[in-house]
């Protein structure tokens, strides 16, 4: 009979050993599944001031993922060490501090990625949108409040261009209404899109030419100039990202999508912040969206919103949630070994008359041990199978509680420092957690799988080793 | 056949207590020994050595003219050994035919009728047996490997007098016609009188070797 059989027969009729051993391995499964899981979860969050209109997608840079890479390449840099990686720099200031900022290569969402995503079937229209750019206004008198202090603000307009202003968020929205001229195309360069309030003010008409300059450097940098193509109106205002004149609502003006760079000094290095994709047929939203989502460009640098502003993002976006779902992998591991070491421990000291007969009978103790292995194996392969079945419902539990978890930290961090400036500019902006997408995919049931063979191979074989230290006449003088 | 040369052991935690003390024996096929003694003469550990499950501190173990250490422990046991026990030792979790099969693969079934054990009793949980019938079974096991030497440690010691009498037939039988080397570690006087030589071991030393054969 060989070990196989040896194997089946032990498994089959040790009913009570079989059973628990079953229940052991089953329950440490379901714990490995989650933590797995866990590192690959979809993380939905909703976002109502991103809310697009109508069948289209939006694609914006992923906050952590941004942090993440700027941690990486100050890591790469060096602490203490003056230099310029991947568009992120950092200096140390006469004063000894230190100053460290990002360029527009580091913080664009790139045109090669948004074109692929155009190019997916089903895809009517795009739009790209600058962030907001501050500059200096050459010629022209920007609107200001005359009883706030303006020393600390910019002194400047704020530019932000469009492929197709059409497609714009607060054209979309129906914020603003051009009612003179016309709006930006794609074809158009130099040319801009101002409010009533800034024509009125300066006695501007369609046609006019402005001009703009490096708001840090008024005096000596090149001058750029854009024709006024139309004269928007405010229909409900456009919300302002900042405080402060430079950012209020009349004075963004529209260019075209290259314009912002030149004034700015920046020409060629575009900072490209949102990338609008419009579905030509409503009913195949979805199947757009799949298509999108399986295109083939780095999605850990980006959040993709759909229409209901629900964003799947990965959980880097909860760097607590990975440390945590690698903690439970570890404890659960270790906890593992250390359980299934012992019942297995426990089982071969109550074998030890099984071993001894099977020494008398010229088995080797390597068999022996293979045969302890092959039945932890086959028990193990049951377990694991069982734990699959029910592994999604669990790991989605295990992770919504600790995204729940994650997210009652962060509400109260929140609450702790309500009321600082800083915050109440990004208020508005923050994402609500609306669900937890685990999917149980065949990398993670492969990584479990792997993950619960090692654990059961060497928490038998090392219970085994005192089979191996010992000499069969002992074993055999244990037994009798 | 199976021969001791010089062979000295004592436990390594117990330098000055020799359990045996340079004995010399030869082992011949076709003839049952009978190993007599006190309890701490050093029977079970001869029966050890001889069996490979231990190894001698000085001396020699041969099987026809081979050190068995030159085999290997696991192969001499495997191939020359047998290996009857007086708590029988079957592994509980098979039925008897497959604890046969353990031994070698010889006909199982066969080898238990020849023990009286039908073919129901062959197929039933060995928990299920009685003491005489998993002697039986023990015996067909050992039998199964064909092994020349057979080696039993009071393997009629939990056994009442009208089984035990019949299990010691099995063994003369397989002695005398299955030309097999049986050898029985013993307290029971009865046993050794039945058997071929009567060796009687005496503070780690063979105080006695008779052979009724020739007499």
């Amino acid at each position: 009979m060989n070990v196989f059989g040896l194997s089946i027969r032990s498994v089959l009729r040790k009913r009570a050993k079989t059973i628990l051993l079953l229940l052991i391995i089953f329950i440490t499964s379901l714990f490995i599944f989650a933590g797995w899981a866990c590192k690959s979860a979809s993380i939905q969050t909703q976002n109502e001031s991103r809310q697009a209109i109508g069948a289209s997608f939006r694609l914006e840079i992923n906050e952590a993922n941004r942090s993440q890479k700027v941690a990486e390449l100050s890591k790469q840099i060096g602490e203490g060490t003056n230099g310029s990686a991947g568009g992120y720099h950092q200096e140390q200031l006469a004063s000894g501090d230190w100053m460290t900022w990002t360029d527009n290569s580091f913080d664009t969402l790139l045109m090669d990625d948004i074109k692929k995503i155009a190019e997916v079937d089903g895809i009517e229209a795009y739009n790209v949108t600058t962030a907001n750019t501050v500059v200096n206004p050459v010629n022209f008198e920007r609107i200001e409040d005359k009883d706030i202090d303006q020393s600390f603000d910019q002194q400047g307009v704020s530019l932000r261009g469009n492929l197709c202003m059409e497609l714009d968020f607060d054209v979309q929205k129906g914020n603003i209404e051009v009612k003179e001229g016309r709006m930006i195309t794609p074809e158009d360069t130099d040319v801009c899109v101002i409010s009533r309030e800034i024509a009125d003010l300066n006695g501007l008409k369609v046609g006019d030419v402005l001009e703009f300059n490096n708001w840090k450097e008024r005096e000596s940098s090149t001058v750029y100039s854009a024709e006024i193509a139309g004269i928007y109106d405010s229909i409900s205002g456009i919300t302002p990202i900042m405080y402060g004149d430079s950012y209020r609502s009349e004075n963004i003006i529209f260019t075209d999508l290259s314009f912002p760079e030149k004034p700015e000094g920046n020409e060629g290095s575009p900072l490209y912040q949102y990338a609008t994709f419009t579905v030509g047929d409503v009913d195949e939203y979805e199947t757009v969206k799949k298509r999108i989502q399986a295109v083939n460009i780095g999605w850990e640098r980006y959040d993709f919103l759909d229409n209901t502003g629900m964003s799947d993002t990965m959980t880097e976006n909860f760097g607590e949630l990975e440390k945590m779902s690698s903690l439970i992998l570890i404890l659960v591991c270790i906890s593992g070994i250390i359980i299934i070491c012992l019942v297995s421990l426990f089982w071969l000291k109550s074998r030890v008359h099984e071993i001894g007969i099977y020494l008398s009978l010229g088995r080797t103790k390597c068999g022996i041990i293979m045969q302890m292995l092959l039945e932890g194996i086959l028990v193990g392969c049951a377990a694991f199978l069982l734990a699959a079945a029910v592994s999604p419902i669990v790991s989605q539990g295990v992770v919504g509680s600790l995204v729940d978890d994650q997210t009652r930290r962060l509400e109260e961090q929140e609450q702790m420092e309500a009321g600082m400036v800083a915050n109440a500019l990004l208020e508005d902006d923050q994402a609500k957690v609306v669900g937890v997408s685990v999917e149980i995919s065949g990398n993670v049931i492969l990584l479990s799988g792997i993950s619960v063979l090692g654990i059961i191979i060497i928490a038998i074989a090392g219970s085994c080793i005192f089979i191996m230290l010992q000499k069969p006449k002992e074993i055999l003088s244990r037994m009798s | 056949m199976l021969e001791i040369k010089d062979v000295m052991y004592y436990y390594k935690s117990q330098k000055d207590r020799v359990i045996l003390n340079h004995i010399s024996y030869s082992f011949e096929e076709g003839k049952m020994y009978a190993v007599l003694g006190t309890s701490g003469s050093g029977k079970t550990t001869l029966l050890s050595l001889l069996a490979g499950l231990d190894v001698p501190i000085e001396g020699e173990i041969s099987m026809n003219g081979v050190n068995i250490m030159q085999k290997g422990l696991n192969g001499h046991r495997k191939e020359n050994i047998s290996l009857v026990f007086q708590n029988y030792n079957l592994i509980d979790y098979l039925t008897p035919v497959e604890n046969v099969r353990l031994g070698g693969k010889e006909d199982a079934m066969g080898l238990l009728r020849s023990m009286g054990l039908d073919e129901t009793q062959s197929r039933r949980s060995v928990m299920q047996l009685s003491g005489g019938q998993q002697q039986r079974v023990a015996i067909a096991r050992a039998l199964a490997s064909n092994a020349p030497v057979l080696l039993a440690d009071e393997p009629t010691g939990n056994l009442d007098e009208d089984t035990a009498n019949e299990i010691i037939t099995i063994f003369l039988e397989l002695a005398h016609e299955k030309k097999k080397c049986v050898i029985i570690v013993t307290h029971s006087k009865e046993l050794a009188q039945k058997a071929d030589v009567v060796l009687t071991l005496r503070k780690g030393t063979i105080a006695a070797a008779e052979d009724i054969t020739l007499l």
